[in-house]
């Protein structure tokens, strides 16, 4: 008698949990399918919007530049607008980047470009975009004390994803080329490697 | 927006196009130098020091300083046959040591062989890594940090219990990160034996850095390319000293070490540090603006020293200001006060402790009349004259040694007026420097002081 109700109470007990799974499993599969409307949603939005941001991380010198300077924490902002309904933006960025070195050379380099954003046509919640840009930079060394504008080529890349109605967060690398292979005796140019952590807000949404 | 676009490209190729118009190539800036750091090991600033005779031969007696008293076997002691320098990393500094940029924030090591091949030791130098300097800074010292300096043919050495002298294992030290036979005398030059008997002697320390004045100062202008000279006297300077110590096995045991010459402070028996023995002085020049001064030094082989007649704030200056006087008894020779060195048991047979009881005996009369001289005064008078003149000594920019026919070449001396001065070789022995200043004869001043040095100059005694 008392295993007969015990085994009742188990096929309960067993029937409670299935009930469990099959309600949580409905859910997680709404949760899913909703997250991926309304990511969908916003990638496609805040794309088409004016865009502003602060990134903030590493710089590198690299090749014959990181023979002279070491890497150092820096960050700049960034102003992005659409071009028609191309996945193209076109933007300008801006940043201050101060490196030092062990004994008493530094460098600062304050780039000031355009460039134009290409979105890639991958079919995700986060947007890859690849850029290239010119302007010019502000160098100034140290202990010469010598500063001057240079031409500025740059390469990048960079993803982000939606955090948020008016917040996107990113990644971004970037290569600055600062040339000046034009100037009479020079036989060097800048190379810097920019990495860091983006924060995108999103304008009028 | 298609307007915005053509503002933003317009925006773009402003900036870029400004951004062309630079003059200067400032990354070949950055990592090229201005200044060009050599290290000599001669008290000689020309380029062919080769001159000097016998400098690199074991001569017993002259070699030998007179506080190596413990151990003496001059039979197995042989003169070193390679130096080696470890350096941390070079400063440069204002006059007065303040102000300091890191000019050449690398670790650096070099081996010479001691004999007139080598560029150390031959006139040719050094060259050493560094960066650049502020243009129109006044510099006025260079710190240069030493790791460590080893000469090799150190010796060890120790009493056995039958009172025997018996030689040990030779001292072995690691230099740049290997085991090479030879004793860090950096680490004895770190205080000198006044620093030692000051209470806060642990916070002194005179190789990290050594401060090495620039005679005459260094500013350089932009565009200009300068060179940095920096000599340590080693050469025709070397010494062997000894270190006491008690060994494992508990025998009074010595390491017999070569070092530079204590000519301007004694070291004394029992004596442990030696510092403010490392003799240096610095001096630039712009290679595009230096001349070559030779000439003839009569009858007599010497040194030929030249003084520039300003100093760097633009007072007149003479032998004066370089040379000291070794017959002032109250400056030139160590204080006889200090506190006397403990006893210690050099050997455990019977004899060894009766002879420790003597010179504990010794030592107390000894203390009592420091205890006497700390009371009236005379102890740090004395101490801080004797000290303070030493410290004063300056070594010359200038100096070349004569060779042949008694002839000598000055090279690389910057246009400017100078005054040139003698001294024979017979006034300095070995392991001393020209620098007695009042005594009659030592030194010759030339006649035609002060000459103005604008080009390639003869200048005769």
């Amino acid at each position: 008698m008392i295993s007969q109700q015990l085994l009742v109470k188990q096929k309960e007990k067993v029937i409670r949990v299935k009930l469990k799974l099959s309600w949580l499993f409905v859910a997680f599969t709404l949760l899913c399918s909703a997250n991926d409307v309304f990511a969908q949603r916003k990638k496609a939005d805040y794309f088409l919007k004016p865009q502003t941001g602060i990134w903030f991380g590493p710089v590198t010198p690299v090749f014959s530049t990181a023979d002279d300077v070491d890497t150092a924490l820096w960050g700049g902002g960034f102003v992005r607008f659409n071009i028609l309904s191309l996945p193209l933006k076109i933007g300008f960025d801006s940043s201050y980047e101060h490196f030092k070195s062990e004994g008493v050379k530094e460098l600062t380099v304050i780039p000031v470009y355009g460039n134009i954003l290409w979105r890639l046509p991958f079919d995700m919640p986060l947007a890859f975009q690849l850029k290239a840009g010119a302007g010019s930079a502000k160098v100034t060394i140290e202990p010469e004390g010598l500063q001057q504008w240079d031409p500025l080529g740059m390469l990048g890349f960079e993803l982000s994803f939606p955090a948020g109605k008016w917040i996107n967060i990113g990644l971004r690398i970037d290569y600055l080329f600062i040339y000046e292979g034009y100037i009479q005796g020079a036989s060097k140019n800048g190379h810097i490697i920019n990495t860091g952590l983006t924060l995108y807000l999103n304008i009028g949404m | 927006m298609k307007k915005f676009f053509y503002y933003i490209v317009l925006f773009v190729a402003i900036v870029t196009v400004y951004g062309c118009t630079g003059k200067n190539a400032l990354f070949d800036e950055l990592s090229g130098s201005r200044l060009t750091v050599i290290i000599k090991g001669t008290f000689e600033s020309t380029s062919d020091s080769t001159s000097v005779n016998g400098w690199n031969t074991t001569v017993p007696g002259t070699k030998i300083d007179d506080s190596v008293n413990d151990f003496v076997t001059d039979s197995s002691e042989s003169f070193p046959t390679t130096f080696m320098v470890d350096i941390a990393e070079i400063r440069l500094a204002k006059p007065d040591g303040s102000s300091d940029d890191k000019v050449g924030n690398y670790r650096q090591v070099f081996t010479s062989q001691i004999d007139d091949s080598d560029p150390f030791f031959n006139g040719t130098g050094i060259k050493l890594k560094c960066d650049d300097i502020k243009p129109g800074k006044q510099y006025g010292m260079v710190k240069l940090y030493i790791r460590k300096l080893i000469f090799d043919n150190a010796t060890q050495w120790y009493i056995d219990g039958s009172n025997n002298i018996v030689q040990d294992n030779a001292p072995e030290v690691i230099f740049h990160e290997e085991e090479v036979n030879g004793f860090d005398f950096n680490q004895l030059m770190v205080n000198t034996y006044y620093d030692y008997l000051k209470e806060n002697y642990q916070d002194i320390n005179r190789v990290f850095p050594l401060e090495i004045p620039i005679d005459g100062g260094l500013i350089v202008d932009e565009d200009e390319e300068v060179t940095l000279e920096i000599r340590l006297v080693i050469k025709n300077f070397i010494k062997l000293y000894e270190y006491d110590f008690t060994n494992d096995d508990g025998y009074g045991a010595a390491y017999h070490y070569w070092a530079p010459s204590d000519w301007l402070r004694d070291v004394q028996p029992d004596d442990v540090f030696i510092g403010g023995n490392l003799l240096g002085v610095a001096r630039a020049y712009r290679k595009n603006a230096v001349a070559t001064v030779s000439g003839n030094t009569g009858s007599n082989s010497g040194y030929v020293i030249a003084i520039p007649r300003y100093d760097m704030y633009g007072n007149e200056q003479n032998i004066g200001d370089y040379f000291l006087d070794d017959d002032d008894p109250l400056n030139w020779l160590r204080p006889t006060v200090y506190p006397p060195a403990t006893p210690s048991v050099k050997v455990g047979t019977v004899e060894g402790y009766l002879d420790y009881y003597l010179r504990y005996e010794q030592y107390k009369i000894e203390y009592n009349d420091f205890v006497d001289a700390v009371n009236d005064g005379s102890y740090e008078t004395n101490w801080n004259s004797y000290d303070g003149y030493k410290w004063s000594l300056r070594l010359p920019p200038l100096v070349a040694h004569t060779g042949t026919g008694n002839n000598y070449t000055l090279t690389n001396v910057p246009y400017g007026e100078y005054k040139f001065y003698f001294v024979a070789d017979t006034n300095v022995p070995y392991g001393t420097l020209p620098q007695e200043i009042n005594d009659v004869g030592y030194w010759t001043e030339y006649s035609l002081n002060p000459v103005y040095v604008s080009s390639d100059t003869n200048i005769s005694f």
